[in-house]
């Protein structure tokens, strides 16, 4: 806290700040001032309405209309008759469904590729809530945000849900007549022209099947892209250790929970971390004296390095996802040398199906485009004509392929500029296959059919292959049936089962009917214990011995060129996925999209966050709009950023804790065919980010602009209006006043109502949150909007 | 000093204020009990159903439990309405020909549902039915409404 004040001391454009001396708290830069805006933004902001989806209509517009229907059945209430309903129950009751009471089955989410177990709800056959699954390793019973509101996007509207040729409608098996004429071509010449791009994949089954498929065009080539990789680390630092030290730019969940938080600038903690792997006695290459200069902070390197020492074996050292691969190789050597590995660190084989550096095999296929050597390309997943770094020119390349056919959730950016879309099934519609972050396997089971003709990816791959109308439940279980008869393919713990295989194979040598009925029998049991549980027992990748290579420095070298001793008169700008949206893949969801962003508290936007020092000196304000009638809405400055020639505008916001001098952007707005719900929200960052650097780049220049820009903001909701809810005093003053906590909360002045007290009998429902140990992680707000 | 008013403007004032209250009671009056009668309420009103079915004759007459084609009502908010399957367990043996079952049976041929029409609108959720169940322990002085109180207590 005292870190957040000194910075918004400096942040000195309102009146009041320097008069402020003894500790106060608070939460919003103009409570901090005092100004008395915020009580008016109070007082306008009723922290309880309605979401509104449809822009056209503004909330007062909304509340009026409300008004007049609650009017209008009130009064129908008294003198209309009840509707005639039916009543339809079933003609042969499903076993176990008990109408009123809902059921749960295991199943999987998955993210970037990487399944969360989860338990979801059903009622009556349909989905309507989800858990986590205790038992599997990514989840232990929790979930996130994208998980509770996945349940909105399967029954979203705006999915889409026909087959589709050049924006008419179409049948699949007309798709499929013209991919064999297709195929037929390709056969000839082996695949040459032939490419797919997925996501990140990790289904064991669509592996097998993506393979199978390059066997068969032995020409054709299989590309992964995805924008953002996931941040797996995030959470579990603070649960497992007593102190947690967060070096970052921008203000994260994490670094509100450390204990000890530096603030620098992405380009600088490349130099942070060698120097705290110097002070570990890691020999790194030698620091130039304006890299030393760079970071301001020796002590806080120090003290780091001290704890460390002490805690060898019992500490841990993360890189960020988004940080270039000589500080995750510095990070592995601090690991290393601490002697965290196999204590707290373990090595797996990857858990990918093809671990590839994906933006290098997105420029591979752009450059394969542009050369005119693709005529066939499959898009299964992903949305690359919108999320593609804007240097490689994804959409002009894409328009050179001869057959453009994009598989998706949404007739999305992509859908519109290839030929055919088919539309993709739910994971709560379709059999499919995921492995955790561990490689735990769960086979991921549909809990509804289709409700649109919609096809999964290894439905569309079948189309590949010579049986092109085989169904999701067929694929899914053939190859776990070939893995277990083989017992050799699905990774670790198979080899047990097949043991017990081979003893029950060698008994009846003989016949070859029983042997075949045992395998069946046990791959059954098999198959329901893995549905069951959620996840196939003994798949967790086994642990790996890894040693660093003795010349891994030489193959990391100084990666940026080190700064320039006097401050760089550029900015840098650093690209995030969205805390809410992700890489844009969630913005028609309005859950999600309603959803106050950790730290920031915007919602339904993005914005271009940078420190309050940084906006004082570029003159950039933001204030609470004064008319207007809208609640909750900041008017910001807009700026125009200009990155390597290219240029956005964006609304700024001022975020306390961010480092200086940089600049931070959202992925995942300014969408054009989301659906009614995302559609031409916030501005699209993607067009500035580039293959070259994709994280973080230097050499941002910001131009104010005379714009300002509304952003819906729920920071100053529940204000306390001066009852602090921590309360504090100095030594003296509780030596005087022991009591001065109670004082207020003794008095809280009660309402004075004509009603009796409400007496509890029984259960008094309510819900409280250890403040403590909360990370923010925004799931139970998403959960409570089902 | 002229009078603007008439003497009698005084209770006509007192009237028609108190009368006003008076107005507003009866309507509300009126309005409550035109809600309640059968003319809103549809009380007695026979609905068309696909089959004839009758109540009294399979409970009083046949003797068959509730819980025989309400299977859930002892362990969910919802009783439960029997699929086809549970009326042709019997009716596959007795009046296996009546024509008047015969919605029945192409049911259970085609599983098409049987469209019933709801007879009774209370649709309560999980909270109202607290308060139903307690209004009933109240009304009818019994402890524990669920181990106490037979279907038919209510369901006449
Ligand atoms: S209380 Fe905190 S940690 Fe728990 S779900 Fe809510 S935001 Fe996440």
């Amino acid at each position: 806290m005292t870190e957040r004040h000194e910075q918004a001391e400096k942040f000195t454009t309102r009146t009041r700040l320097n008069e402020v001396a003894s500790p106060h708290f608070w939460r919003s830069l103009e409570e901090l001032s005092q100004s008395g805006e915020l009580e008016e933004i109070v007082r306008r902001e009723s922290p309880r309405h309605a979401a509104l989806l449809d822009s056209a209509l503004d909330r007062r517009q909304f509340l009026k209309l409300m008004g007049a229907s609650l009017a209008l059945a009130g009064l129908t209430a008294c003198g209309a008759r009840q509707p005639v309903e039916e009543i339809i129950p079933y003609a042969r009751q499903p076993e176990q469904v008990v109408l009123g009471q809902p059921l749960f089955y295991a199943t999987a989410a998955t993210l970037g590729g990487y399944a969360m177990g989860i338990l979801a709800e059903s009622h009556e056959g349909r989905p309507t809530k989800i858990e986590g699954n205790p038992n599997h390793p990514a989840s232990l019973g929790a979930t996130d945000i994208f998980a509770q509101a996945s349940v909105l996007t399967l029954y979203d509207p705006d999915r889409s849900q026909t087959v589709m040729y050049l924006g008419e409608i179409r049948s699949w098996g007309a798709f499929l007549v013209e991919l064999r004429r297709a195929l037929a071509k390709e056969h000839d010449r082996q695949g040459a022209c032939l490419r797919i791009l997925t996501e990140t994949v990790t289904s064991p089954t669509l592996a097998a099947q993506l393979e199978q498929l390059l066997k068969d065009y032995p020409q054709a080539a299989w590309h992964q892209y995805e924008p953002a990789a996931r941040d797996e680390a995030r959470e579990g630092a603070r649960l497992a250790f007593d102190r947690l030290y967060v070096v970052e730019c921008t203000p994260s969940c994490t670094g509100a929970m450390a204990d000890h938080r530096l603030p620098i600038k992405a380009s600088e903690i490349e130099s942070f971390a060698r120097a705290v792997a110097a002070g570990l006695g890691i020999q790194t290459v030698e620091q130039t004296a304006n890299q030393q200069s760079a970071i301001g902070n020796r002590q806080w390197v120090a003290a780091l390095v001290r704890d460390l020492e002490q805690h060898r074996g019992a500490s841990i050292v993360i890189a960020g996802e988004e940080q270039p691969p000589v500080v995750h190789a510095l990070a592995h050597a601090m690991n290393q040398s601490l002697g965290n590995v196999g204590q707290t660190i373990i090595y797996t084989e990857p858990v990918e199906a093809r671990p590839t550096n994906q933006l290098e095999s997105l420029r591979q296929l752009v450059s394969d485009m542009d050369a005119g050597r693709v005529e066939t390309l499959v898009i299964t997943g992903g949305n690359p004509v919108y999320n593609a770094p804007a240097d490689l020119h994804f959409a002009d390349s894409l328009q050179k392929v001869g057959l453009r056919i994009h598989h998706s959730l949404y007739y999305d950016e992509t859908s519109a500029l290839c030929h055919w879309h088919i539309p993709e099934t739910h994971y709560l519609e379709a059999w499919s296959d995921a492995r955790a972050f561990d490689g735990t396997v769960t086979i991921i089971q549909p809990l509804i059919a289709p409700l649109y003709e919609g096809k999964s990816a290894h439905e569309l791959l079948a189309a590949f292959s010579p049986q092109p109308d085989r169904l999701g439940y067929d694929i899914i279980r053939e190859y776990w049936k070939g893995v277990r008869s083989q017992g050799n393919k699905g990774g670790a713990g198979v080899s047990t089962q097949t043991s017990v295989r081979t003893a029950s194979a060698s008994q009846s040598a003989n016949s070859p009917d029983v042997q075949t009925v045992n395998f069946s029998e046990e791959f059954e049991s098999w198959w329901n214990k893995s549905l069951h549980d959620g996840l196939v027992p003994d798949t967790a990748s086994r642990q790996k011995a890894v040693s660093l290579k003795t010349d891994w420095l030489n193959q990391a070298p100084l990666s940026s060129n080190p700064q320039s001793p006097t401050p760089n008169p550029k900015l840098e700008i650093l690209f995030r996925p969205d805390p809410s949206i992700y890489d844009g893949r969630f913005a028609n969801n309005g859950w999600l999209q309603e959803l106050p962003k950790p730290l920031t508290k915007l919602a339904w936007d993005n914005a271009a966050l940078l420190s309050p020092q940084t906006a004082q000196r570029l003159g950039l304000t933001e204030e609470i709009a004064s008319r207007g009638g809208e609640h909750g809405q900041m008017s910001v400055s807009v700026v125009e950023l200009n990155y390597q020639g290219r240029t956005l505008r964006a609304p700024v916001w001022i975020m306390p804790g961010h480092a200086e001098e940089s600049v931070t952007v959202y992925l995942g707005y300014g969408r054009e065919r989301a659906g009614r719900v995302g559609d031409g929200r916030g501005f699209n960052a993607y067009l500035l980010r580039t293959s070259d650097a994709p994280w973080f780049g230097v050499g941002l220049e910001i131009k104010r602009t005379d714009d300002s820009y509304s952003l819906a903001c729920t920071q100053a909701h529940h204000s306390m209006e001066g009852r602090e809810l921590v309360r504090f005093a100095t030594v003296d003053e509780y030596r005087s006043r022991p009591d001065f906590a109670r004082r207020e909360a003794d008095d809280p002045g009660r309402a004075i109502s004509l009603y009796p007290d409400w007496k509890y009998e029984g259960y008094a429902w309510g819900m409280a949150i250890d403040t403590g140990s909360c990370v923010g992680c925004n799931a139970h707000r998403t959960a409570m909007k089902v | 000093m002229r009078r603007t008013f008439h003497r009698s403007t005084n209770t006509i004032a007192r009237v028609s204020i108190f009368g006003f209250l008076f107005f507003l009671a009866g309507l509300a009056w009126v309005m409550i009990t035109v809600g309640r009668s059968s003319y809103v309420t549809e009380a007695g009103i026979a609905r068309r159903q696909p089959v004839p079915f009758s109540h009294k004759h399979h409970v009083a007459d046949d003797g068959i439990d509730c819980r025989y084609c309400h299977t859930t009502v002892e362990n969910s908010s919802f009783a439960g309405m029997p699929s086809t399957q549970i009326c042709m367990n019997c009716h596959s043996q007795i009046w296996a020909d009546s024509p008047m079952l015969e919605p029945v049976r192409a049911s259970y041929r085609t599983g098409e549902p049987l469209h019933w029409t709801r007879v009774h609108m209370q649709w309560q959720t999980p909270a109202n039915q607290d308060e139903m169940g307690r209004e009933l322990v109240r009304s009818y002085k019994i402890k524990d409404a669920r181990s106490l109180m037979s279907c038919s207590t209510c369901h006449r």
